[in-house]
């Protein structure tokens, strides 16, 4: 049953001593579950400490104000709420803001172009395609066809010349 | 353009004649000498097949050769060569604007090796201050989600490190179909036409950029050249095995190549790799043919690079072997045991072009090259022939009453079954360009190179054991390669092995136990017949095959290489004075790119930055959504797991179904399932375990 146990408080140093205490997560009351599960998903992203401070407040202002709800259902609701958050640091989508913690100072050139920092790094992995045919084409192997053009070349007398045709991407 | 032929056409042409020359007439005269000496002991039969195969055989070591003895007055002279049209002679700077797309096609490799020479050939580019006009191109076609995923992470953080977005580009083809070749035609589909020239490279490849900007140069100033090939060394590796190639490779090699490019001028070959290709004719005239019928010799092609040079051929352009230029690397397999697979493959591949050899409108070079890529296969059955011929011919001798004792040796070659003189000469043939070799090393005083000219002769005389010793034993694999292609069986692409792995005890009894097998059995078997003398002749072929077993797993030892090396056995030039772009290499690949501790599939999942970054990349494939859906919920309830390479590879290729997967598990709560996505307490150790970097 989901409780007030939020009325203990989001700070560590406020919680009593036997939650301060490194313990399994599983038997940490439902809102310390949500709490830490909230806290190990915030150290993979490089947030400051004010975003990190933000995002908490966010997400537990959001779990204090709705009905309540078991566990699982606590800990996709911080989820979801999370992801929003996380999503108001770049125009509301959260995998972009995601996507800038991740890459940082490197999607400066997205921020210029006015792009969005998915968008920009799909185009940075590759480049507008040009698409032009490269087809396979037959090769006429006849030994008969190869040996007569042997003999007339001894025939002749000849030495073979080439032509070389004009080419559309040729650089003159 | 000038119906005219270019003026280096006519150089071709004689020095053509003078090589059909040197290879027909010395394998005729000692053909006719041979016949001589047989042709009262033999059946007709017997004497033809023997006359043939032997004829063939001394063709194919004369042409090696004499390259090599021309290759040694070229390099003596130390001028170069010459010839009017080279496009060494012609070199004109880039026109601003001028795009070279530097393709990086790789398959399940190395990441870390694969991002390090990228690196390297990259920092050497900006170092000579022509990366204006290159741009890299990562072209996998990885089928292991795990190293798929490695990749990205690889190109990501390199394009961070070196401020390279945009600059360096990563493309993963869905379906690879006709491997490395079919990696480029799709690069050259796509995104050719923005860029008029590309430069190959394999995984392993590193080039300097002051080279790739004299290639450039000579593109520019060479209109009618089509592909400019480099000749890239061997280095690198630590094994004893690729330390005898890579010294063999960098002594001896110089002497070929510079012969190569004598003979053939502007109708060269192309290697596949380290090599630039002006891209609109590739586009245009290269597309690989398909042969009628079945792998292995009819379907794909499956060795494509001296095809694509015969077609550029074909089309009139230039296809020119630079081997003065330097700046290219390469590395060898690492183990008897690797190199191996590899010529299955290449067997494979060059006894499909025999298919091609009647193909309208190739240059006779071409069809050589052909020829000689087959003859690098069907020489190892030849030889074998050529062995059981001999004894056969010998016991017939024998049995005539034409042959002395053969357990008595008169030491006037009278009694032998072949004269002293002629295996001489074969000897002489086979070892001449090493000898050469050693001589053009002291001629120009560079012995120091090779850890000073004592230790370099004696490298040279132990690497001629061990490939004395190794020959045998590719002598019955590359006839085995040979059969099975004839029979039928196809060989898969795999990954080539690139690091320096040992083939353990086991693998080599079950690998070459047979060789050994055979050897001693043979050993055993001819002693008594054929007493000491006859069979001091055959103990280079029984010694090499009852060795195998040794010779493949002691080679194999990084340990042993390293040894040679600590004691000045088998350097190479780089080793002595380490290139810059080697040294880079080696900085790279310490330099540890962000790995992933566990399961990289979960981490893409799991770990919020990794997951944008992966998802980001990707498209929303709406086509999969109602699969990816079921796979995402057995996911959830089995954990990853569960997941198979292909079900994996289908989640990972569609954004909406990780960034599904990704907020679902971080949604969990229960602990098993929490755990088994590296989140929780993992119940096998009692701790709290979140995944780590």
């Amino acid at each position: 049953m989901y409780t007030d146990h939020w009325n203990l408080g989001v700070n560590p140093e406020h919680a009593p001593r036997d939650l301060a205490e490194p313990m399994p997560a599983e038997s940490l009351p439902a809102p310390w579950q949500v709490l830490a599960r909230l806290d190990l998903y915030l150290q993979r992203l490089a947030l400051t400490d004010a975003q990190r401070l933000w995002l908490r407040t966010q997400v537990l202002n959001q779990l204090a104000q709705t009905p309540t709800m078991d566990e699982a259902g606590a800990l996709s609701f911080a989820f979801a709420k999370l992801q929003q958050s996380l999503g108001t640091l770049s125009d509301g989508d959260e995998l972009e803001a995601r996507l800038g913690l991740a890459l940082g100072s490197a999607l400066a050139g997205a921020g210029e172009l006015g792009k969005s920092p998915s968008r920009w790094l799909r185009e940075q992995m590759q480049p507008p395609v040009q698409r032009q045919t490269m087809a396979s084409l037959p090769m006429r192997r006849s030994w008969r066809a190869l040996f007569g053009r042997l003999w007339q070349r001894l025939r002749v007398g000849q030495g073979k010349t080439r032509v070389r045709p004009a080419l559309s991407g040729e650089i003159r | 353009m000038s119906a005219t032929s270019p003026l280096w056409q006519r150089f071709s042409q004689s020095r053509r004649r003078w090589l059909t020359a040197l290879i027909v007439l010395p394998a005729a005269i000692l053909g006719l000498v041979l016949h001589h000496f047989l042709v009262n002991d033999l059946p007709l039969g017997l004497e033809i097949l023997t006359l043939t195969v032997f004829v063939l055989l001394f063709a194919w070591i004369s042409a090696g050769f004499w390259t090599a003895v021309v290759g040694f007055l070229l390099l003596v002279r130390a001028r170069g060569d010459t010839v009017p049209g080279a496009p060494e002679a012609r070199r004109q700077a880039p026109r601003p604007g001028t795009r070279v797309a530097v393709l990086m096609p790789i398959y399940n490799e190395d990441v870390a090796r694969v991002a390090a020479g990228l690196q390297a050939t990259y920092r050497s580019l900006e170092r000579a201050g022509a990366l204006q006009y290159f741009e890299f191109f990562i072209l996998s076609d990885t089928r292991d989600p795990a190293v798929w995923l490695r990749e990205e992470l690889a190109w990501s953080t390199l394009c961070q490190q070196l401020d390279a977005f945009g600059r360096i580009h990563y493309r993963r083809r869905p379906v690879n179909n006709k491997a490395k070749s079919g990696n480029v035609a799709d690069f050259c589909r796509r995104w050719g036409k923005a860029f008029e020239y590309m430069v190959v490279l394999d995984a392993d490849s590193v080039m300097s950029g002051e080279t790739l900007y004299q290639m450039l140069e000579m593109m520019e100033g060479n209109p009618q050249v089509g592909i400019l090939q480099t000749n890239p060394v061997a280095v690198n590796r630590e094994t004893l095995y690729a330390r005898l190639q890579q010294f063999a490779q960098q002594l001896y090699g110089p002497l070929f190549s510079a012969g190569l490019r004598f003979w053939q001028l502007g109708d060269g070959h192309y290697i596949g790799h380290n090599a630039m290709i002006r891209t609109a004719p590739f586009t245009e005239f290269c597309a690989l043919p398909v042969l009628p019928g079945k792998a292995p010799l009819g379907g794909a092609l499956l060795s494509h690079d001296f095809v694509e040079a015969a077609l550029m051929a074909r089309a009139g352009w230039e296809v020119w072997f630079l081997p003065e230029l330097g700046g290219s690397y390469e590395e060898v397999p690492p183990t008897l045991l690797d190199d191996l697979k590899r010529d299955r493959r290449w067997a494979q591949g060059n006894l499909q072009h025999l298919r091609l050899l009647a193909g309208e409108g190739l240059q006779s070079a071409h069809r050589f090259l052909f020829i000689n890529g087959a003859m690098s296969f069907l020489a190892a059955p030849l030889w074998g022939l050529f062995l059981c011929l001999g004894a056969l011919a010998s016991w017939q001798m024998w049995r005539q009453g034409s042959l002395a004792d053969p357990l008595a040796w008169t030491g006037s070659g009278d009694g032998d079954p072949l004269p002293l003189w002629l295996i001489g000469i074969t000897v002489l043939f086979l070892l001449g360009p090493k000898l050469l070799a050693v001589l053009w090393i002291a001629w120009r005083g560079a012995g120091r190179q090779f850890g000073g000219l004592p230790r370099l002769l004696l490298s040279m005389v132990l690497e001629s054991v061990f490939s004395i010793l190794m020959a045998p034993v590719r002598m019955v694999f590359h006839s085995l390669f040979v059969i099975q292609t004839l029979r039928g069986r196809s060989v898969q692409w795999g990954a080539q092995v690139r690091e320096d792995a040992e083939t353990s005890w086991t693998t080599a009894w079950q690998t070459f136990g047979w060789c050994t097998a055979a050897g001693v059995g043979v050993a055993a078997l001819v002693y008594p017949f054929v007493g000491g003398w006859h069979f001091l002749w055959l103990l280079p072929v029984v010694g090499g095959l009852a060795l195998a077993v040794p010779l493949a797993a002691w080679t194999s030892r990084p340990s042993w290489g390293r040894w040679a090396r600590a004691h000045g056995l088998f350097l190479i030039p780089e080793e002595v004075q380490r290139p810059r772009e080697l040294l880079d290499l080696d900085a790279g690949v310490a330099h540890a790119l962000p790995r992933f501790a566990g399961d990289a599939f979960v981490e893409a999942v799991v770990d919020p930055r990794f997951n944008a970054l992966h998802s980001a990349l990707q498209r929303d494939r709406s086509g999969l959504w109602g699969r990816c859906a079921g796979l995402v919920h057995k996911a959830l309830a089995e954990g990853p797991g569960c997941l198979s390479r292909r079900e994996r590879n289908l989640i990972l290729s569609d954004r909406q179904s990780m960034l599904t997967l990704h907020r679902a598990v971080w949604s969990l709560q229960d602990p098993q399932q929490l755990a088994a996505w590296g989140l929780g307490r993992d119940p096998g150790d009692g701790r709290w375990a979140p995944s780590e970097r």
